[in-house]
């Protein structure tokens, strides 16, 4: 092919490294070592994870065209493929947010937001985060503990004939939510010290 | 504090917020947190949120999201979607917007494989939209096109979206889908005479390839090119399609034969490789986890809207409006669209149904012409501004457009569906035709 | 509703969210709106129970727990939807194989089966208030199937493969939002969802054109009304004794009327020649049961010795033990004759027998 075709992932890379460049302001003193160890390892960590539990397409994938297979061919179908699926399709996304963040990739509305200066972008973000993103993942990951607790304890199972354990999927679900308030404080830090310094981690 | 008053400071604040650039999915996630712990008068209401987690994780009807979207970026990635359309440009090239009209077929195509939005405006994201930007269509109709035409697998059965209405309104689900069939096919007519019309207007929004670079494919080579390139992505289309049709699989499984055959089709082209195999993964991943946080956190909002009585406030508005009948459905359509600017489509029909039906009902509308309607307007809902799912799943593929412009993108086709909306009451067989000939 | 009506209160003392599994168009919901209002009345005012449809706050799967944690006060629904809690609602609530309608709501009000039902909704945190014993499922088939035996190899969607699987059908659990399109396309030839005018008005009735009636393999769901054990310490003697009295009150109308209705629309499939349903003879029940004791011995097994499952199936038996014999005994003269032989004249049927 001559004109390699416009993928988006790049598209969104090239994009935000652009983003980045634009704003970079020149260094006027170099920031506590902890924040910026604290923040790059966030990004590495959510990353990690993020591509991890990407593979699990895979067997979501190789169960339910089986699956097909299985029946329409071979008339012998299971109880359980469409469960184990359902369940691997939970741990899938759910686990990717803290990643999507690390780029910036959840979705906002930038009509107003775009024609902010940089200064004003970066105090909305000081204020929201506090006002909104923390005590939601706060509440919400407080509340996927108590419950996760309660589902081992119990060994809990789904509701179907075939019963298998339900708690695996709380326990990703929490430690999603975990994930993702590190990621929150790492992001909140990042424009506090570019707010404050001036300084790009 | 009245219920009214509650429900208005909900979409003030919602709405501030959301312009001032925060993400929505946090946006609707805090604002649930924030206004459950302030009206609900009870901090056990906290437990709904992890519920609203469980809920989604657990609705086996969504696991068709990541596998179309990665059944996408098989295709995207293994350059069998930017060869499909490229050849079709070529072939087809002197037609003006006719990669804009074929965006609308394969989408209603691809409608009748898929009933959830997320998930073929992100197929067509992947598949249509690069080829249309890169031959220099305009970015209002490319992504309008897309966000519209990827809306009507709701319309189109098997939807999730029919089939959820039928069981809360006791109708039945196979008439639904023949009256959705009808609707849908007139939406997409419509949209086809748009994109084609405009383009003639305007050639600069669906610019057609030149005469000198047509030529210089003979028709023997236009052949081999859809030979080479068209028949087996299409193929594939169709076989996803088919399987379902023939009783071979459902839904999710028909998603997963889908990126099976995207493999093979990779594989045939000789670009499968494991670079690219693991970047689909990644970009799946990365799309899905988009798409499903707006989705649980929009079920979260959805709970407390309706805890706090927002669905009375709703029914409130419908009192009181005289006893014309058009004008009563007329209102009951615009307070659709309304609710459609704060909830997903499943809170819309969670509050809608059991609201209007009986009074429609009363009125003598025929329910499943109804049905259709009340879909009809779901899909005005995802494409209305500010909140609009369609725009939002869009923006997660173009991060450079600004997203004031796919509002002004979907406008023209918000018009093309109220005029379809418009030609169903005035025609109510676009619609009923088909269930009226059932049994 | 402020104090119109003479002698009201003017605002509830007591104001509850009560979610049901069902869907506003659907006779259960209305008439769960009708026990609502009467609770309004009869307390003068003092307590209003608002109504809200299946899935408002939680799914059907997590909304006996979400009850429990105070998302709402009131919910009812099926508790097999929590059997990955406390597996002993399967034996105390549904139970494969097992007893008809009328038999279950003799275990429950006097064989102990109330008594083990508030023993499991103890873990949830729910206090169990009413309760109402559905109709039976009727299975809806593609094919004209005239004994188990014909349906081995073909594509079953039910809830309870188990007992499927011991027969050699092929069982599949799809979930509810796939079986309309997977019967319609044929990718599954035959499933159980619901009681018939159920079925019938979700057009399932329409795609499949034969049914066997009663369903073998779910029998007697109960359906349960439970509240928050929280919210409900906190209501007087006197509006406890109303809310209970009201919905069992109710429950009672509403398990006539569903059987009724269920009668009415076989009648209608017949008659217009939409489906033929077709009854099987007892043999295959027979052979069935003993394939299910295996199945809840091993669950029993699973479970454990001492747990409420090994209980449950315990005092089911004993259940049996007692009952049983005495209702063979004192079987009224009807049991076991046609519907004309019982009642004297000639009445048309409506279903085929498996050997016409
Ligand atoms: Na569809
Ligand atoms: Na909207």
């Amino acid at each position: 092919m001559n004109n390699p075709p416009v993928v988006i992932s790049e598209m969104l890379n090239s994009y935000n490294t652009l983003k980045r460049t634009v704003r970079r302001i020149p260094q006027k003193e170099e920031v506590s070592f902890v924040i910026r160890k604290y923040v790059e390892t966030m990004d590495k960590i959510s990353i990690f994870v993020g591509k991890a539990f990407s593979f699990l397409i895979i067997p979501i994938v190789i169960l339910q065209a089986g699956e097909a297979l299985l029946r329409y061919v071979f008339d012998s179908p299971t109880i359980w493929s469409w469960e184990v699926a359902m369940l691997l399709y939970g741990a899938h996304f759910i686990v990717g947010a803290a990643w999507v963040m690390t780029y910036e990739g959840h979705v906002r509305t930038d009509m107003l937001y775009a024609k902010f200066s940089a200064k004003t972008q970066q105090l909305l973000e000081l204020i929201l985060f506090p006002l909104i993103f923390f005590p939601f993942v706060s509440v919400l990951l407080w509340k996927c503990t108590v419950n996760t607790l309660y589902s081992i304890s119990i060994r809990e199972t789904t509701f179907t004939q075939w019963a298998p354990p339900f708690y695996p999927l709380k326990v990703v679900i929490t430690f999603a939510f975990l994930l993702l308030l590190f990621q929150g404080i790492a992001k909140w830090l990042r424009v506090f010290v570019l707010f404050t310094k001036g300084e790009e981690i | 504090m009245s219920t009214t008053t509650i429900v208005i400071i909900m979409m003030v604040v919602f709405i501030s917020i959301l312009l001032l650039g925060h993400p929505l999915s946090w946006i609707l996630g805090g604002l649930g947190v924030i206004f459950g712990v302030f009206f609900w008068g009870d901090l056990n209401v906290l437990n709904i949120f992890t519920r609203a987690v469980y809920k989604v994780v657990t609705t086996s009807s969504y696991v068709c999201i990541p596998l179309f979207i990665f059944m996408g970026a098989l295709l995207e990635k293994s350059g069998s979607a930017d060869k499909l359309f490229d050849s079709l440009y070529i072939v087809f090239g002197r037609l003006k917007g006719g990669l804009a009209l074929a965006t609308v077929v394969i989408s209603a195509l691809m409608g009748a494989a898929t009933g959830i939005i997320g998930a073929s405006i992100s197929i067509m994201a992947m598949l249509a939209l690069p080829t249309m930007l890169k031959h220099r269509y305009e970015e209002k109709l490319a992504c309008g096109t897309v966000m519209a035409a990827g809306s009507l697998g709701t319309l189109i059965p098997p939807s999730v979206i029919l089939v959820i209405y039928g069981s809360l309104s006791n109708l039945s689900i196979a008439k639904l889908f023949a009256g959705g069939m009808g609707a849908g096919i007139c939406l997409a007519a419509i949209y086809s005479i748009y994109v084609v019309v405009l383009s003639y207007i305007k050639p600069s929004y669906g610019p057609p390839i030149s005469k000198e670079e047509s030529q210089k494919y003979s028709a023997g080579q236009k052949a081999a090119m859809i030979l080479v390139s068209v028949v087996p992505t299409l193929s594939l289309i169709l076989l996803v399609l088919g399987s379902i049709l023939l009783g071979a699989a459902t839904p999710n499984e028909a998603s997963a034969l889908g990126c099976v055959g995207a493999m093979i089709i990779a594989i045939m082209y000789k670009n499968f490789n494991w670079k690219m195999f693991k970047e689909s993964c990644f970009s799946t991943m990365k799309t899905t986890s988009m798409i499903m946080w707006i989705i649980v956190c929009a079920t979260m909002f959805t709970s407390i809207f309706i805890g706090l009585g927002g669905d009375k406030v709703i029914a409130d508005m419908v009192v009181g409006v005289g006893e014309n009948k058009w004008v009563i459905l007329s209102v009951i359509l615009v307070l659709l669209v309304a609710m459609g600017m704060l909830l997903d489509s499943y809170g819309v029909l969670l509050i809608g149904v059991p609201l209007f039906t009986p009074i429609v009902y009363s009125l003598g509308f025929d329910p499943i012409w109804f049905g259709i309607i009340f879909t009809l307007m779901i899909q005005v809902s995802v494409l209305s501004p500010p909140v609009a799912y369609a725009v939002f799943y869009m923006k997660g593929f173009v991060p450079h457009i600004p997203i004031g412009k796919l509002y002004w993108a979907v406008i023209p086709f918000m018009a093309m569906q109220i005029i379809c909306i418009i030609l169903c009451c005035i025609f109510p067989d676009i619609i009923m035709f088909l269930p009226n000939r059932m049994q | 509703q402020t104090g119109e009506s003479g002698g009201k209160a003017a605002v509830p003392e007591f104001t509850w969210k009560f979610q049901v599994v069902h869907n506003p168009e659907q006779m259960d919901y209305k008439m769960f709106k009708e026990v609502c209002d009467q609770v309004y009345e009869a307390t003068n005012g003092r307590m209003k129970i608002e109504l809200y449809p299946s899935g408002s706050f939680a799914s059907s799967m997590e909304a006996f727990q979400a009850c429990g944690e105070g998302v709402f006060e009131m919910h009812s629904s099926w508790p097999s939807y929590v059997k990955g809690v406390e597996y002993a609602f399967v034996p105390i609530a549904d139970g494969n194989m097992s007893m008809g309608p009328l038999d279950r709501m003799i275990f429950l009000e006097q064989g102990g089966g109330k008594q083990l039902m508030q023993e499991a909704f103890d873990k949830l945190n729910l206090q169990f208030i009413s309760y109402r014993i559905w109709p039976p499922d009727t299975l809806a088939s593609r094919y004209d199937f005239k004994s188990i035996a014909e349906m081995k190899g073909k594509k079953f969607r039910t809830s309870a493969p188990d007992i499927a699987v011991a027969q050699g059908i092929s069982a599949i659990t799809l979930p509810i939002e796939e079986i309309f399109t997977a019967m319609a396309s044929g990718a599954v030839d035959m499933l159980e969802n619901c009681y018939l005018s159920y079925n019938h008005d979700l057009g399932i009735t329409d795609i499949a054109p034969y049914g066997i009636y009663p369903d073998f393999w779910n029998c007697s769901f109960v359906e349960t009304v439970v509240v928050n054990k929280n919210a409900w310490n906190k209501l007087p003697e006197d509006i406890k004794i109303i809310v209970k009295s009201v919905f069992d009150a109710k429950m009672i109308d509403v398990f006539a009327k569903a059987e009724i209705t269920s009668a009415q629309d076989l009648k209608e499939l017949d008659e217009s020649g939409k489906v033929n349903f077709r009854r099987l003879d007892a043999e295959q029940f027979k052979a069935m049961r003993q394939d299910m004791m295996e199945i809840e011995a091993a669950e029993t097994e699973k479970q454990g010795q001492d747990s409420l499952t090994a209980k449950t199936y315990e005092t089911i038996y004993e259940f049996y033990r007692n009952y049983y014999p005495y209702k063979e005994l004192t079987a009224h003269w009807s049991t076991g004759l046609t519907a004309s032989e019982a009642a004297g004249f000639q009445i048309p049927k409506y279903h085929k027998d498996a050997n016409e």
